[in-house]
């Protein structure tokens, strides 16, 4: 580390060069995995964040939650099957929101209070209970878009009464609108007269000792005919629309982080060619390939570190600023999973360069 | 006791097309604490000699048994190096962006010594070699002479018990070339050191307890 330390302050121009070029591929490395994990959200948090793990729709929708309609009686039928632990009605309509400001489209989601159907990541306030009269929980993004907060309240196109905000959860935003949560009784109100009894979809809670998979072949079997059952990812990601908003941003990502492992190659290639008198030294006096790989490895991981520390901060520090219309997310677990990506894609060619530094000449005199 | 045994040592070059011998059947034997000087005009394999005694290089044909061992172990060897072999280049190779006393402190590093323990000595030795005032001076900013005297400080640091040395007086003024010789002599001496001097200065023939005159391939006791 020693070495490095003093290589990189012997040369600080170039370790500069690097740094800032290192940073800046952390950076959009970063700002594409926020994006990705923004737009995705913006598409499906909604569906993500249901606490069931399986989701019974129309078979006719073919995966289109828009166009699901389902009798409510069969959330009953479900629930008090052995291939489920719970099961919960889930409906949804598009609606416009109001506020003395603003106005807006809204994905209005209705579900019975104590049920899986409730969303799963509240952060404030509290979810909806039973006899709950216009009240809503709504997720963050809703928030911004109208500028209120808990406890205060709006109106929806489908009444003239005042809708109070009780709870206010995570990015749930559907089809990229914000979301309401409102009682199944309150949602189904609004339905038309034809189609007051029907619900949307079926919230569905396999056996927990299964995994989705499992769980989700365990119910084909005793599914009724037009119905149709996903796993809740599957559903998520099936919605029109978000395959290709998420795999555009994943797709560069991915390249990004091959772009940063081709670039690290390449640098790190370029000082180990300009150190190659050093390191024969370094070998005749009695340094093995590992300890020069060592002194290789330590600049890398100095550079690296700190290329990716700046880049990070500064994609971090610039989605805090972005508007919510950006749909830039950076939840601490994807900046982790990111670093963690980032330094691996960084070092995976180092294994090179230990080959290079096994081959090296030991003889300073003939070789330099 | 032997501390270096070198029987019928061969090494040929491949210079493109051609193959070159440089050394030709060569035997010699150094004991324990023997101070000895390799003389001969230049290009006549006496660098190529000493590598092949520190291990730096492999004979073409013959054996080498240096305290014992085999110095061309692989991974080993190296290491193996570094604990037993002090060598002096020429161009002294002093790692240009450490100082004087961190080019030395790394060489006890390679050997696995802790700092705590190679600094005490490291400094005891600067004292010996008169440079402690440069410790802390980039190689860039050291004399001549003192770069040389940095090259063994580093060369003894791990304390081997053979010092190999190939021209160190070349590039100094002669007052410099002595005193550097009679240090070397008094490590043999004081310290139990075997000593083997690669030089084409006439002067320090039969100074030591031996001296051979390498020429033609052919290695001559004076």
């Amino acid at each position: 580390m020693y070495i490095a330390i003093r290589e990189i302050k012997k040369h600080p121009f170039r370790s500069f060069l690097i740094l800032c070029l290192i940073s800046l591929i952390a950076a959009l490395v970063l700002l594409l995995s926020g994006l990705s994990e923004g737009l995705s959200k913006g598409m499906n948090g909604a569906i993500i964040n249901v606490r069931g793990n399986l989701i019974v729709m129309d078979e006719e929708a073919e995966g289109n939650i828009s166009r699901s309609l389902l009798p409510f009686e069969i959330a009953e039928g479900l629930h008090y099957m052995p291939a489920t632990d719970e099961a919960a009605p889930l409906g949804h309509r598009p609606t416009v929101v109001y506020t003395s400001d603003h106005q807006a489209n809204v994905a209005l989601f209705g579900y019975t209070p104590d049920t899986i159907g409730a969303p799963s990541d509240l952060n404030r306030g509290r979810l909806l209970k039973e006899g709950d009269q216009n009240k809503a929980v709504v997720d963050r993004s809703f928030l911004e878009t109208f500028d209120l907060d808990l406890g205060d309240s709006f109106r929806i196109q489908e009444q003239s009464s005042l809708i109070e905000i009780v709870g206010v959860t995570g990015d749930n935003r559907f089809s990229m609108q914000p979301t309401m949560f409102m009682s199944l009784d309150e949602w189904q109100s609004f339905q038309p007269d034809d189609i007051k009894d029907l619900v949307t979809m079926i919230v569905v809670q396999g056996p927990r000792e299964l995994t989705d998979e499992q769980a989700k072949e365990g119910m084909e079997h005793i599914l009724l005919d037009g119905l149709h059952v996903d796993t809740r990812m599957g559903v998520a990601m099936g919605i029109p629309g978000v395959s290709e908003m998420y795999l555009v941003p994943e797709l560069l990502k991915w390249m990004s982080y091959g772009v940063v492992g081709v670039i690290c190659f390449v640098f790190f290639y370029i000082q180990l060619i300009h150190r190659r008198s050093q390191f024969i030294v370094l070998k005749a006096l009695g340094a093995d390939q590992y300890d020069l790989f060592k002194i290789v490895l330590s600049q890398i991981l100095l550079l690296v570190l700190g290329g990716m520390i700046v880049g990070f901060s500064i994609s971090y520090v610039g989605h805090l600023m972005m508007p919510p219309s950006l749909s830039v997310q950076m939840p601490m677990e994807t900046v982790l999973a990111s670093g963690l990506l980032f330094v691996l894609a960084s070092f995976s060619t180092l294994p090179l360069f230990l080959i290079y530094l096994k081959n090296l000449p030991s003889d300073p005199d003939r070789t330099l | 006791m032997s501390a270096i045994t070198l029987s019928n040592v061969s090494k040929e070059y491949t210079d493109g097309l051609v193959n070159r011998t440089v050394i030709k059947n060569l035997s010699i034997e150094v004991s324990s604490n023997q101070f000895i000087t390799i003389h001969g005009p230049s290009g006549n394999g006496k660098s190529t000699l000493l590598k092949m005694i520190s291990g730096l290089i492999q004979p073409t044909s013959g054996t080498c048994v240096i305290l014992g061992a085999n110095p061309y172990k692989g991974q080993k060897g190296v290491k193996w190096r570094a604990k037993n072999i002090g060598y002096i280049f020429q161009n002294h190779y002093l790692l240009p962006e450490l100082t004087a006393l961190e080019n030395v402190l790394y060489m006890g590093a390679l050997a696995g010594w802790k700092k705590k323990i190679i600094l005490p000595r490291a400094k005891q030795i600067f004292d010996y070699l008169s440079i402690s005032k440069q410790h802390n001076s980039l190689p860039e900013t050291l004399s001549g002479g003192e770069r040389q005297r940095v090259a063994i400080a580093r060369a003894i640091i791990n304390d081997p018990p053979i010092l190999l040395a190939d021209e160190p007086t070349a590039s100094l003024d002669r007052d410099r070339a002595d005193e550097l010789f009679d240090l070397l002599l008094e490590m043999s001496k004081k310290q139990g050191k075997t000593v083997v001097m690669v030089t084409h200065d006439e002067r320090y023939r039969n100074k030591g307890d031996a001296s051979y005159l390498l020429s033609g391939q052919i290695l001559e006791k004076y």
